[in-house]
């Protein structure tokens, strides 16, 4: 009996090792991005639809190229603070290289080969083409590098053990599409909302993982952070016209000439910076939701 | 005929109707929460016009658009101290406001937003009469305006 039990423990220890090795952050091979050019004015769009800003900026600051991070976001799971990805080399991302950025934003694994939270949103920039990434590299290393080290996230048991983001990158990293798109218009939408915009990482409810809630994508979700809820992008719950929509991304103005509030404000400063036609893609994309 | 047998009844109606018609009548509500609310509804209402005329739902009209900016300068710049009273927040009022107490607090940029919007409405009205694309160009500064003030003192 003594002799089964001890079995059974290494057994279950056996387990749990070869799920921390399956589970192992993932990294890009430094050779897929070796020949990427990045350019900076095209990563300047790129940055603006990514909305790194809306987190990653101070939190007293509208300056939305400064980017110390900072600002504390309250959740179920406890509180995240973003951090310094400013191009300083000791507190930011400035000695990282083109992969170590790759890995973050496509595996959300960091340059130490740890898993990322998925607070940052690499469930949807996982979606992101390797030409985005080398462009945004370029143009976030223009930006003012700032000495300001980087705070820990306060997070409750389990959340605060990261070698379990390795299962839950299993369950809920899924870059595939999530929704069909037909014509080149289309497409660009569904890449600035699926991928660059991460729109969904708000607008869909989440399961007590944190997991999206794949069966009720982008239908709107509580607040987070516990008081108000995040309005719903399917047409059922969403009427205004694709112009409604694109109007709405550029000025803040519903069409009730309301103005956007809340988180949504921060989406506005940035998306908003977009040229005409990025953001009628996207409110077409968004009204060919079903 | 029992008068006395209809009559409970009508006394009750008639009771129910006033009570109702008195409610209805503006009593209720904070004045000064009323009063912002009403001052947000002329904003809306101007910026509906130059917003339709933006993006095209009805024929761009230079003069009409300059003028609707103006209004919309004019009513930034209204002395509004007593209906931001102190006092009136969501923490006195409950859900008849959703300014947040933080518009009173110490640091707060309320003010300064203030300033801001009559700036951006000030640079809406000299670009307004200038041709729809330029109209279109010079919404979004009061529209961040709206939205920087929301997303700081608004209740979610």
């Amino acid at each position: 009996m003594k002799r089964a039990m001890t079995w059974l423990s290494v057994l279950a220890m056996l387990g749990i090792a070869a799920a921390l090795w399956l589970t192992r952050p993932a990294v890009v091979s430094p050779a897929r991005f070796a020949s990427l050019q990045g350019n900076a004015a095209r990563g300047e769009v790129v940055f603006w639809a990514g909305g790194c800003a809306s987190c990653h900026k101070a939190e007293t600051s509208d300056d939305d190229l400064a980017l110390p991070g900072g600002r504390r976001f309250a959740t179920q799971f406890g509180t995240f603070t973003a951090p310094n990805i400013s191009p300083d080399p000791t507190h930011g991302i400035g000695d990282w290289t083109m992969a170590e950025f790759a890995s973050a934003l496509l595996h959300g694994t960091s340059p130490e080969g740890r898993h990322y939270y998925p607070a940052f949103p690499y469930a949807s920039y996982a979606r992101m083409n390797d030409q985005d990434v080398a462009d945004l590299w370029a143009f976030m290393q223009t930006l003012p590098a700032l000495p300001l080290a980087s705070q820990r996230h306060d997070l409750t048991f389990p959340f605060n053990v990261r070698a379990t983001l390795g299962a839950w990158k299993f369950l809920f990293l899924k870059p595939a599409w999530v929704r069909p798109a037909e014509t080149p218009e289309l497409k660009r939408g569904r890449y600035l909302v699926e991928a660059l915009g991460h729109c969904a990482e708000c607008h869909t409810p989440r399961n007590f993982l944190g997991g999206s809630l794949a069966s009720a994508w982008m239908e709107g979700a509580p607040h987070p952070a516990g008081k108000g809820r995040i309005p719903g992008l399917v047409p059922s719950a969403l009427d205004w016209s694709a112009e409604d929509i694109a109007y709405y991304l550029e000025t803040g103005f519903t069409p009730d000439f309301d103005s956007a509030g809340g988180d949504m404000a921060e989406v506005v400063a940035t998306i908003g910076r977009l040229s005409p036609e990025d953001r009628l893609a996207i409110a077409r994309y968004i009204k060919a939701l079903e | 005929m029992n008068i006395s047998k209809h009559f409970a009844p009508m006394v009750a109606a008639l009771t129910l109707a006033g009570a109702t018609l008195a409610h209805a009548g503006g009593h209720d509500g904070n004045p000064a929460a009323n009063a912002r609310q009403a001052h947000m509804k002329l904003y809306a209402f101007n910026l509906d016009m130059i917003g339709a005329m933006a993006k095209g739902e009805v024929g761009y009209d230079a003069e009409a658009a300059e003028a609707t900016a103006k209004n919309l300068v004019a009513l930034a710049m209204m002395h509004q101290d007593a209906y931001w009273a102190p006092g009136t927040s969501t923490a006195e009022l409950g859900n008849e406001t959703k300014a947040l107490p933080s518009i009173w607090e110490d640091g707060s940029r309320f003010g300064d937003i203030g300033i801001e919007l009559i700036e951006a409405a000030s640079e809406l009205a000299a670009a307004a009469g200038e041709g729809q694309d330029s109209l279109r160009g010079a919404i979004r500064g009061v529209g961040g305006a709206c939205s920087a003030c929301h997303r700081d003192y608004r209740q979610r």
